[in-house]
């Protein structure tokens, strides 16, 4: 791991990304999402248009790791200001993504970036952290809660007034396709079950 | 996604009668305050991972939210009352698309859902989730969210019964705590 660095990206480099953005939706995918997602080609454009927005607010950040010249993972990190509901500092920090490459999984990476998100965030003192993660998966929600995270809230998803979800239906008619893997998803033939 | 979305329902909803649902318009905005207090009070009872704000603190923010949503473009404000009296009211916010999940181009988000103490558990929030639904419908969104606290399991089976699921965990944690303590944790498995 010692030859990983990790450091800030600025804003106008926000396009290296985009291939650890895909690994993470394959990712999604692998763990089972409750919501079938968005095709690969889709979801970068949007996601793009979120980041671009929530680096306006100077206090937010993304951290990138490389290994020499390749970006390995990365961190964006939100800032608000305090919650109008719970007690929170007067800004607030939310975990918007955490990618990682499929073969820099399991060695540490996430420790290494998340130690990195939390003295950024000591720096602005910052004291409050969200993040958002999958139900069915089990492993990141560990990781979390071994760093003392609990839960607050459930996200329910479904479709005003009954029926059949159409993200289902979107799903049967173009199944998701991998940007990272042209092969498709190992163990993903079929993301619904 | 925000988090400030929740419920006061009750799982034993029956049909309510004599009630008369609404719009509020963005100048009426006022009259949610004792129904916001009422529903900050149930959830600080439920004891959640994460302590309240007192409704008087918290509504300035909630307001000021609302807001953004009451034009009728980018929400909708719903509100149930027996005869003069407001008994309830609901809050969606209508956005999207989401970026990971298949929604549509728009995607809704019930931010509030809360009837006054005295009227849970009467059909209510049935009455009031029928004409949320039915509202968009017409306006053709498909997708709808909800965010209920883990603790909330009767909010949670009042959506369940509606076709909703459990999708995403939103965690809540303290880094630089977590950074005085993390002496003698083990590594993570990411």
């Amino acid at each position: 791991m010692n030859d990983i660095t990790i450091e800030r990206l600025p804003a106008e480099r926000l396009d290296e990304l985009e291939p650890l953005w895909h690994a993470m939706l394959d990712q999604v995918v692998l763990e089972d999402s409750v919501v079938p997602i968005r095709p690969a080609a889709e979801s970068w454009p949007l996601r793009r248009a979120v980041y671009v927005e929530l680096l306006q607010r100077p206090e937010a950040f993304a951290l990138v790791a490389r290994r020499g010249e390749d970006l390995i993972g990365y961190a964006m990190v939100k800032i608000e200001d305090a919650d109008a509901v719970w007690y929170t500092g007067s800004l607030q920090a939310n975990l918007e993504s955490l990618a990682l490459l499929p073969d820099e999984r399991g060695k540490g990476l996430g420790t290494r970036l998340l130690d990195a998100v939390d003295e950024e965030l000591a720096k602005l003192r910052v004291t409050d952290l969200t993040i958002g993660v999958d139900v069915n998966n089990a492993g990141a929600k560990r990781f979390y809660e071994r760093r003392g995270f609990k839960g607050g809230f459930l996200l329910m998803y479904g479709r005003p007034g009954g029926g059949p979800w159409t993200a289902v239906e979107r799903e049967r008619e173009a199944p998701y396709r991998s940007m990272w893997l042209p092969d498709g998803v190992p163990g993903a033939d079929d993301p619904q079950g | 996604m925000s988090r400030h979305f929740q419920s006061s329902v009750e799982p034993d909803d029956r049909t309510a009668t004599g009630v008369v649902i609404g719009r509020l318009a963005a100048e009426q905005l006022d009259e949610l305050e004792p129904l916001w207090a009422s529903l900050v009070q149930h959830h600080s009872a439920l004891k959640g991972a994460v302590p309240f704000r007192e409704p008087g603190d918290s509504w300035p923010q909630m307001r000021k939210l609302y807001l953004e949503f009451v034009d009728d473009i980018r929400g909708f404000c719903l509100v149930a009352r027996r005869e003069t009296r407001l008994i309830a009211y609901a809050m969606v916010k209508i956005g999207g698309p989401e970026e990971v999940w298949r929604t549509g181009d728009k995607l809704a988000e019930l931010e509030t859902l809360s009837v006054a103490d005295d009227e849970r558990g009467g059909g209510v929030g049935t009455l009031m989730m029928e004409e949320v639904e039915r509202e968009l419908a017409r306006r053709g969104v498909d997708d709808l969210v909800v965010a209920v606290e883990e603790s909330n399991g009767d909010a949670q089976r009042f959506y369940e019964r509606r076709g909703y699921s459990h999708a995403l965990a939103w965690l809540y944690g303290k880094p630089l705590t977590w950074r005085n303590e993390k002496e003698g944790l083990a590594g993570d498995g990411i």
